[in-house]
């Protein structure tokens, strides 16, 4: 259900433009979809991690603000996809609007750099705490990542139709969650991630195998995409200071570019 | 693992399970800490105990404290932002437990929050006993579990409380007294401390952790009374609690605007208050300062973490203004005052006791608690100030709150310690002391070596007590180590004089342990003498010699008795004490004697005394010495358990438990029937039987008589500081009542007499003999005094009416107690009828101070231009008992005199309060000659204003036994 869900919205619009169009000059060509695998490989790059309201014995070991060297970043996947788009009778039918439909996305979190490799709270008062690296594993969240884009089908050389498009994508996150162990031991944080839009790059070329039976390379490159997560109830076990035994965090904040690329290789037919 | 609480919760609303009551009602506040903690031991008797919450408190949370005998009186205020209800109480009794209930909810509603025991500082009868060892009760300790109250670590000081104070000459590492020994039986090396009951313990290397050590208690030990410790040996196995090795932890003391200022839990941070009558309240503020610590490993002890403060680091605070009772300047400048640690301070840190167990460390529900001690060296920058208030404070227990925030760890600990004040009393102190960490801040260096300021007796004087210490006030602590290994050192020429070493925070009192030779000269060494941070000051050396004592025949006599009059008493009556013998029949009667139940029995004699003639009876008459319970009737019911204090010239009785008001006591010193010091009698050092009737003469044939024997009323205890101050420096040691070859002239206690006319058949006077005011074109002849008044300064008076008739709108009255002073004898040659010489020795004189007959004896302590100064208007009577002319008479027998004497009340370099009076107008005398054939006449003296000279002095501070 929620793949479904990931393109509906842009799916119906795109049926309710195609439906208005047909009313006037109805072709099976100007429906068309694509079906295939899509990888996406995020070109994340993040901020470091700022701590807010660190505060009680956490405070011995870290302050407010950034750690340094701290990161995160989005994990590649590759998933089966659908690109649904629709031919707009207009530009002698160069100009399609499409979406992409996929199985549910599972985006994970990493945490890189000094929050990976290094205790994020190693002393307080000169005293090793026993708070581990964090490792890589940082959370993972659900999301659906709609995306709307105006294809422009530049030239047809024979088969092989190219095109470029732009357009928009929002990456929207739920059940988000943090899945670190040394951050879940002893609570569980709340994991929030805004609604991430941007502008969404896209380029490829379809190519008629047989008839109205095509083969697609699509590449999309989402820019500006930047998330904004907060990791609240932050709460560490201090296993070298047993007269503490944990220390409250306070809540951790990053904004990552998740700017992702994405290539899909899909095969479809045209209606 | 998903927050699924709101659908949750909205499901149950919808459910109608939502409860009507409001969901976000704070808790009430919880106790989070107290002071004293639970079965704390050895609290002083002024302590503010204190109840802290987790948040404010509306009301004084219906705290009460209860005794034995059920609840105490008490006072409570809250402070500290309304969280912390401060309890103090005047009625505590030492060596009793209590217990602090306060009002709460639930389990705890009704049950005591926490117990406390007091601590006893008087003298006991009986043998001393060890009652805690770092703070636990002996009888929780095993070698399993060592400290039940506090863990000892491999770090820890061995702190060691006693049931009553201990002769300080009995405290040594040697066989017999306090031994530490390791598993093998081998003396582990450690700096022993001891004042009063406390004594420390602190090895010099940390102990090894799971070995076994043994603390050896020995019959060497003995109480001031002179009773032996039972031997005792404690086997104790300290803990690991550095693991894997400490932390060095750097913190200062908490200054105004730096973090986490939600560690307070009183009104005042960082301040030491001082609170006496005799001062009033007197509070001094921490300076910034820094301390290093060594925290312990937090995994050593699974959980609390041990610290230690290790020994010779500072604080200081401003210096106290002393306002005696808070009103009248003292005149004494403290400067800076500095506390030194003497010894390793340390303790822990752990979670809330007041919360279930398992509950985490929260600032504000469960915040961590501390425990904190430590030994004291206590000193003041001016150099007078060092002098009077340099001492050392063992046994110091604080505990407090750690908070942990804004990037710091803030601790907070309180407590309550005896501060020795002015030599006269001991003074409830509490202390606030808020640190907090900086890894950045260090200590100021020492480079300074110590200095020797003054020493008491002073240097190349002849003035030191065969039986008392020498009091060396150096400007610092001095590394009491390197003293005992041989920095200081008494010599008799090339011999060193076994001695133990002292310290009273920057004074080292070198304590002979065998009396010393009388009129011998002695050297005191100083060779490398260093301070903890190992500063050396340069060799020094200086002469000293004891007093001289010359032989005399002529017994003693008391120039003071406390309560009670300086003689045995004749014309005993209900609602008199009577009047001394040998004096006239008219003499004023004492009014009945009482003595307040705190108060000791106090009796000086006028020369030194031999200590074995002075025993205590321990039934009803026995002894030379007999402190007995009697019935109305003064028939005897009991022996009082106490303690004798006997001192080279004065004795003292500290009954167990005080006097019960109401109750009818006597006090008897025996002499005997004939001039040989038989067993059972009270006898002076040349072997004379004490001489309790002066009035009827002081000569060697004077010797024995009656008893002195004074009955008394116990009453309540008094707040009112006793002053045992005798006449000082004295010329007439011997107490011969003349001046012997050797002994030293002393203007500050003599009476100069001047011949102002003659009346009558006497047509001439002089005296024979030196000037002893060459200054004045008159010739006057000086009697030296030796006296002892006992003077209690009470509480601030207002619209003080003083002698003479003058108001003032301050005084602190001094009620004095009506004793006696003796004069040396003068030579006077009085002419009759112009050819007839009548030539006399006045022999020893003896002025009692009478009475007042409407009310006590009054001087007062004024403030004169910013110093404080003593008025007294005194009654005397005069008599010259063993005055006899040839063939004629004199009045000299209970003449009545009159005096105002006025002086300054000061502080000596050495730590002593003088007070310096002089009369302020001429004093007449006038001796009545009565010859045969009708020959009357008079010698008319006067005693010329100012020459009148009487210096009280207190005693020696730290040199003197207790």
């Amino acid at each position: 259900m929620k793949a479904i869900t990931i393109g509906f919205v842009p799916l119906v619009l795109a049926l309710a433009t195609s439906t208005a169009h047909a009313d006037r000059a109805l072709t099976y060509e100007r429906l068309y979809f694509r079906a295939g695998l899509l990888h996406i490989s995020p070109l994340s790059d993040s901020r470091e991690l700022v701590l807010e309201g660190v505060h009680g014995p956490a405070s011995l070991a870290l302050m407010d603000g950034p750690i340094a060297g701290s990161g995160a970043a989005l994990e590649p996947m590759t998933i089966p996809a659908v690109i649904a788009g629709y031919t707009l009778p207009v530009l002698h039918d160069r100009l399609s609007l499409e979406t992409v439909l996929s199985t549910p996305l599972h985006v994970r979190f990493r945490a890189t750099g000094s929050l990976a490799d290094m205790s994020i709270a190693p002393e307080a008062l000169g005293i090793s705490t026993g708070v581990p690296a964090l490792g890589s594993e940082l959370g993972e969240a659900d999301a659906a990542p709609p995306i709307v884009t105006a294809v422009y089908r530049v030239a047809d050389l024979g088969p092989v139709h190219p095109y470029g498009g732009l357009g928009v994508g929002v990456l929207v996150t739920y059940n988000a969650h943090a899945t670190n162990p040394v951050l879940t031991e002893v609570d569980d944080p709340t994991f929030h991630i805004d609604p991430a839009p941007g502008l969404v790059l896209q380029a490829g070329t379809d190519v008629t195998l047989w008839r109205r039976v095509s083969f697609r390379v699509d590449v999309k490159y989402i820019a500006f995409m930047k998330a904004h997560a907060t990791v609240e109830n932050l709460q560490v076990r201090t296993p070298e200071i047993p007269i503490f035994e944990t220390a409250k965090v306070g809540s951790a904040t990053m904004e990552m570019w998740v700017n992702p690329l994405i290539v899909q290789l899909g095969l479809g037919v045209d209606f | 693992m998903r927050d699924r609480r709101p659908p949750l919760l909205f499901a149950c609303c919808l459910a109608g399970c939502y409860s009507a009551g409001p969901v976000d009602e704070p808790p009430p506040p919880s106790v989070v800490f107290t002071y004293p903690v639970d079965n704390q031991l050895d609290v002083p008797l002024g302590a503010r105990v204190l109840v802290s919450y987790s948040d404010a408190v509306a009301d004084q949370a219906g705290c009460t404290l209860a005794g034995p005998d059920g609840n105490v009186e008490i006072t409570k205020q809250v402070v500290g932002h309304g969280k912390t209800v401060a309890i103090t109480s005047s009625a505590l009794l030492p060596l009793t437990t209590y217990q602090v209930t306060c009002g709460g909810s639930g389990e705890l509603a009704g049950e005591p929050l926490f117990r406390f025991t007091t601590r006893n500082d008087r003298p006991l009868a009986g043998a001393p006993s060890l009652i805690a060892v770092n703070g636990s009760a002996l009888a929780t300790l095993d070698a399993l579990h060592p400290g039940a109250f506090r863990p000892i670590f491999e770090s820890s000081t061995l702190q060691l409380v006693f049931s009553e104070p201990l002769d300080p000459r009995s405290v040594t590492t040697d066989n017999g007294a306090v031994e530490l020994v390791d598993a093998n039986g081998a003396p582990v090396p450690a700096t022993l401390l001891a004042n009063g009951i406390h004594v420390t313990l602190d090895p010099a290397a940390p102990l090894a952790a799971g070995a076994t050590y043994q603390l050896r208690l020995g019959n060497q030990l003995a109480d001031v009374g002179g009773e032996r410790l039972v031997p005792t040996a404690i086997a104790f196995t300290p803990l690991d609690s550095l693991g894997r090795g400490p932390i060095r932890q750097v913190f200062r003391t908490w200054q105004s605007g730096d973090p986490v200022a939600s560690v307070a839990r009183t009104d005042d941070m960082n301040v030491m208050a001082v609170s006496h009558p005799l001062i009033g309240e007197a509070n001094a503020a921490m300076k910034p300062n820094v301390l290093e610590t060594e925290l312990g490993d937090p995994l050593a002890l699974d959980g609390p973490i041990a610290f230690r403060i290790p020994k010779g680091q500072r604080l200081t605070s401003a210096g106290l203004a002393i306002q005696l009772a808070g009103a009248i300047p003292s005149g004494l400048e403290t400067g800076d005052i500095a506390i030194e640690m003497l010894t390793d301070g340390g303790g822990r840190l752990y979670r809330n006791r007041y919360q279930p167990a398992g509950t985490l460390p929260d600032n504000t529900t469960s915040p961590l608690l501390v425990d904190l001690s430590f030994d004291l060296a206590i000193y003041a920058t001016d150099p007078t100030g060092n002098a009077v208030l340099a001492q050392t404070v063992l046994g110091i227990q604080l505990t407090g709150l750690a908070i942990a925030d804004e990037g710091a760890l803030a601790i907070e600990t309180l407590g309550a310690l005896d501060i020795n004040l002015l030599g006269m009393s001991s003074a409830p102190t509490n202390i606030v002391l808020d640190l907090i960490s900086d890894l950045k801040a260090s200590p100021a260096p020492d480079v300074q070596p110590p200095t020797l300021l003054s020493s008491l007796p002073a240097a190349d004087s002849h003035d030191l007590i065969t039986d008392e210490g020498i009091e060396l006030v150096f400007d610092e602590p001095v590394d009491i180590d390197r003293a005992r290994a041989g920095a200081i050192t008494l010599r008799d020429g090339n011999t060193v004089v076994p001695s133990s070493l002292e310290i009273h925070g920057s004074v080292v009192v070198v304590r002979p342990r065998a009396t010393l030779l009388g009129n011998h000269a002695y050297q005191v060494d100083l060779s490398e003498v260093g301070d903890l941070a190992g500063n050396v000051m340069p060799l020094q050396t200086f002469a000293i010699a004891t007093q001289l004592v010359a032989q005399t025949d002529v017994p003693p006599s008391v120039t003071a008795v406390y309560p009670g009059a300086p003689c045995s008493l004749v014309d005993v009556k209900t609602n008199t004490a009577g009047r001394c013998s040998g004096g006239a029949s008219a003499d004023d009667r004492y009014r009945p004697f009482a003595l307040a139940a705190n108060e000791r029995i106090a009796v000086v004699f006028d020369q030194p005394l031999y200590g074995a003639s002075l025993t205590l009876g321990d039934a009803c008459n026995t002894g030379s010495i007999r402190v007995e319970r009697v019935d109305a009737m003064g028939t005897c019911l009991e022996a009082v358990p106490g303690t004798l204090v006997k001192h080279q010239r004065d004795i003292g009785f500290i009954p167990d438990g005080g006097w019960r008001p109401g109750e009818h006591y006597q006090l008897r010193l025996v002499s005997g029937p004939n001039a040989t010091c038989d067993v059972g009698e009270v006898c002076g050092a040349n072997g004379r039987p004490a001489n309790f009737d002066p009035l009827g003469g002081t000569t060697a044939s004077a010797s024995g008589g009656p008893d002195l024997l004074v009955s008394f009323v116990g009453t309540d205890p008094t707040k009112a500081t006793t002053l045992l101050a005798t006449a000082s420096p004295n010329t007439d040691l011997n107490g011969s009542g003349r001046m012997e070859q050797g002994e030293q002239l002393r203007e500050d206690n003599r009476v100069a007499l001047r011949i102002a006319g003659a009346t009558g058949l006497i047509s001439s006077a002089s005296f024979q003999g030196p000037d002893c005011m060459p200054s004045t074109p008159e010739v006057e002849s000086c009697m030296y005094v030796a006296g002892a008044i006992p003077a209690q300064l009470g509480e601030r008076r207002e619209n003080c009416i003083l002698p003479g008739g003058t108001m003032v709108p301050t005084c602190i009255p001094v009620a004095m107690s009506a004793q006696a002073m003796y004069s040396t004898s003068v030579t006077m040659t009085a002419g009759a009828l112009g050819i007839l010489p009548i030539t006399t020795e006045t022999g020893m004189s003896v002025m009692r101070v009478r009475e007042n007959p409407d009310g006590p004896l009054e001087g007062y302590i004024v403030d004169r231009n910013g110093t404080p100064t003593m008025i007294a208007a005194l009654g005397l009577y005069m008599d010259a008992p063993d005055m006899s002319l040839p063939i004629a008479q004199h009045d000299m027998h209970s003449k009545p005199l009159w005096v105002t004497l006025e002086g300054p009340l000061q502080f000596k370099p050495d730590g002593r309060i003088a007070i310096s009076l002089r009369n302020i107008a001429d004093v007449p005398i006038s001796v009545g000659i009565d010859a045969p054939l009708g020959i009357k006449g008079a010698v008319q003296l006067i005693v010329p204003a100012g020459e009148m000279r009487l210096q009280l002095m207190s005693r020696a501070q730290r040199g003197s036994l207790p």
